[in-house]
């Protein structure tokens, strides 16, 4: 199994090598939506070339939803990363499934939603669309993961396994909205960090980031995987983390606990209380009935 | 071109409504595959009644079997399946891959591909139209430019929402429900976590001592938007709302079918001809969604949500010989109110209460219990399936 982790900048590929990653991620410019690490797609080529030279491999991520008048740029863009030699592309939406088969390079997708990959007929609905693989719901259990992947052995199976993950993305703006209706409200390029509290929810502060494709909404705790690494590396290709609203000295441990499980408690001694395991034993179930 | 008018239907009675009242296709789903569990109350015997009653009027009935699976939660999907095409539905809307691979396996039903996905490009289309999907229920975050410029990009079907709820986010994308609730939106049991109370912090601190903060969208409503999405060549409109009431399937489909004959005809009105109208549903606040452009502060719902307006009394389910009808209570109503009647098909009409009996006939001054059955002299000529609304 893959470690999978973005690169903010060049400077950064000792470190993050010497950390434990195996791939660097990065979002491209102009289809990101609240992504790690962007860089504009003719930036790729040289990361490429430098990631090699360390022994890595490098990813280039489509996170944002595509509409109509970004597909000639996203045809260009597609082409001009996989003409820099990246090893994947990873794309949250079906739009770029047709621009990679349009291109010849569907081979080389990632198809990663967020959602809807979530149960075991999935992967094989993608790998017979020939894509190289599939990054499953953020919403499901171990026990299903597991069973997916198992049952998928034609196709790359992967999982977000660590940091903040996005609750929901919207292409409204959420907090350029809320100024204009204040009057005198903050404003999303102010530089500042903002969060939302729920009222029923106090102290509980989940992130939120608006950027030029809407807005996103993360969960205010950190997944963590050391618990279950061993069944997923077992099972999966790829364990992608995120490391937004975490310092670097933070994430850089975090990757070293996923290469050293021996550190994973010293990781979580120091940053435990800020941890959960997501949906890997919750699996939600409850009604419209059901209470709040 | 005259796009097909699609209306929601949470029970029998609701789509019998929906298309007596205008819509030239239903959508219904069953309890177990759709995203609306709790409005979704069809057996496949009632759905196979329904398809006979639509047919019957030369029209339509899709099956909503729109949840996003887990491996659990597809076990009896293909006998339900093979269930719906013997029923004899029109389409199947879907929204997973395996709910479309199976439906185009097992059956001869086309498929139409939920907006669950999100779909917002003519790419994304051309990609689940190679998939097996005849049409494409396309992403509600988008403008009429874009709409037009997919339009003539794919020739894939496509549907548009043009009335009722909006999600925050993109449909299909949102785990929120899930976090914060234990509710998993894909699977039916979205918590509406985005109409919750928010404030908004920044580095920490709260911008607000209130929590003020907006993630709900104001609902759709496109009605002068319909004329444009006509001419663009959009295959079919659809209307949001299978938990909403009688009375918003009977007006909404009323108003938005009147609106595209009058635009086919030339003869459209002022539009507050048709809004005067659309008003007399429970509609929450509304605003014109993407259609525009990108949404502003003006889409959005800062001060809560508005109590629904509790004048709907009931439709008639019958007429009895002496000229009462049946009615099951959604509001109180007393001797002396004004009633302004609905009928499918033809002008409203008002008349006064001028008797008023409970189920066995007893006489009542007034009746303020939901779920009550009153009796209500009406008008020679009353029909059934009338909406009836307290005016005074």
């Amino acid at each position: 199994m893959r470690l999978v982790t973005p690169i903010r900048n060049d400077a950064e590929i000792d470190a993050l090598k010497a950390a434990g990653a195996d791939v660097l991620v990065a979002a491209v410019a102009g289809f990101s939506a609240a992504a790690d690490a962007v860089r504009p797609a003719a930036a790729f080529a040289p990361l490429v070339l430098a990631a090699q030279a360390a022994g890595l491999e490098v990813y280039a991520a489509f996170t944002a939803p595509v509409h109509e008048d970004m597909l000639r740029g996203l045809a260009e863009a597609m082409k001009t990363v996989a003409d820099a030699g990246v090893a994947a592309i990873v794309a949250a939406d079906s739009a770029c499934i047709r621009v990679a088969q349009d291109l010849g390079i569907a081979g080389r997708l990632i198809y990663q939603p967020g959602t809807f990959n979530s149960n075991r007929y999935d992967p094989a609905f993608f790998r017979s669309r020939g894509l190289k693989g599939v990054t499953l719901s953020r919403e499901i259990t171990l026990a299903q993961i597991v069973a997916i992947a198992e049952n998928n052995p034609g196709i790359e199976i992967s999982l977000v396994g660590h940091g903040h993950l996005p609750m929901f993305h919207s292409r409204r703006r959420f907090l350029s909205d809320d100024a204009e209706h204040r009057g005198n409200g903050v404003r999303p390029a102010d530089g500042s960090r903002f969060a939302l509290e729920e009222e029923k929810r106090p102290g509980r502060h989940f992130p939120v980031v608006e950027d030029e494709s809407g807005t996103t909404l993360f969960r205010d705790r950190m997944l963590v995987s050391f618990a279950e690494l061993p069944v997923l590396a077992a099972c999966l290709s790829d364990f992608f983390l995120l490391r937004r609203f975490t310092d670097d000295a933070v994430f850089f441990a975090a990757i070293a606990a996923y290469r050293d499980p021996s550190r994973a408690a010293a990781f979580l001694a120091a940053y435990g209380t800020r941890c959960d395991s997501g949906f890997y034993h919750r699996k939600t179930t409850l009604a419209k009935e059901d209470r709040r | 071109m005259k796009p097909e008018l699609v209306a929601p239907a949470g029970d029998l009675e609701h789509l019998r409504i929906a298309l007596l009242f205008g819509a030239d296709a239903v959508y219904v789903g069953g309890a177990e595959f759709s995203l609306r569990a709790r409005a979704s109350n069809f057996t496949l015997d009632d759905i196979a009644e329904g398809v006979r009653f639509a047919h019957g009027l030369g029209k339509k009935v899709y099956a909503a079997v729109n949840v996003i699976p887990t491996d659990d939660d597809a076990t009896g999907l293909d006998m339900y399946l093979a269930g719906l095409a013997k029923a004899g539905v029109d389409a199947v809307i879907a929204s997973s891959p395996v709910v479309l691979d199976r439906t185009l396996a097992l059956t001869d039903l086309p498929v139409h591909l939920s907006t669950q996905q999100s779909v917002a490009s003519s790419a994304a289309a051309e990609f689940w139209r190679s998939a097996g999907a005849m049409r494409i229920v396309l992403a509600r975050e988008l403008s009429l430019a874009e709409l037009r410029a997919i339009r003539n990009n794919t020739s894939v079907g496509l549907e548009v929402f043009v009335h009722g709820g909006m999600c925050a986010s993109y449909a299909g994308r949102c785990t929120i429900s899930n976090y914060l609730a234990d509710r998993d939106a894909n699977r039916g049991g979205c918590a509406h976590s985005c109409r919750w109370k928010y404030r908004l912090l920044s580095d920490g601190i709260p911008v607000s001592d209130r929590f003020d903060f907006s993630l709900a969208a104001k609902d759709l409503e496109a009605l002068d938007y319909v004329p444009a999405l006509a001419d663009a060549g959009i295959d079919a409109l659809k209307i949001e709302g299978r938990m909403k009431s009688a009375n918003y399937v009977a007006v909404t489909s009323r108003v938005y079918r009147a609106v595209i004959d009058d635009h086919r005809k030339g003869t459209l009105k002022p539009w507050d001809t048709y809004r005067d109208e659309l008003a007399k549903a429970e509609n929450r606040p509304a605003a014109d969604g993407f259609l525009g452009g990108i949404t502003s502060a003006r889409h959005q719902l800062y001060e809560g949500i508005p109590p629904p307006r509790q004048d709907f009394l009931g439709h008639v389910a019958s007429i009895d010989g002496s000229g009462r009808a049946r009615i099951t209570l959604r509001n109180p109503v007393a001797l002396g109110d004004t009633i302004e009647m609905t009928p499918p098909g033809a002008p409203n009409s008002r008349f006064a209460v001028e008797g008023l009996f409970d189920g066995t006939g007893f006489p009542l001054s007034s009746a303020r219990r939901t779920g009550e059955i009153v009796m209500i002299p009406v008008p020679q000529g009353t029909v059934q399936y009338a909406m009836l609304r307290k005016v005074n």
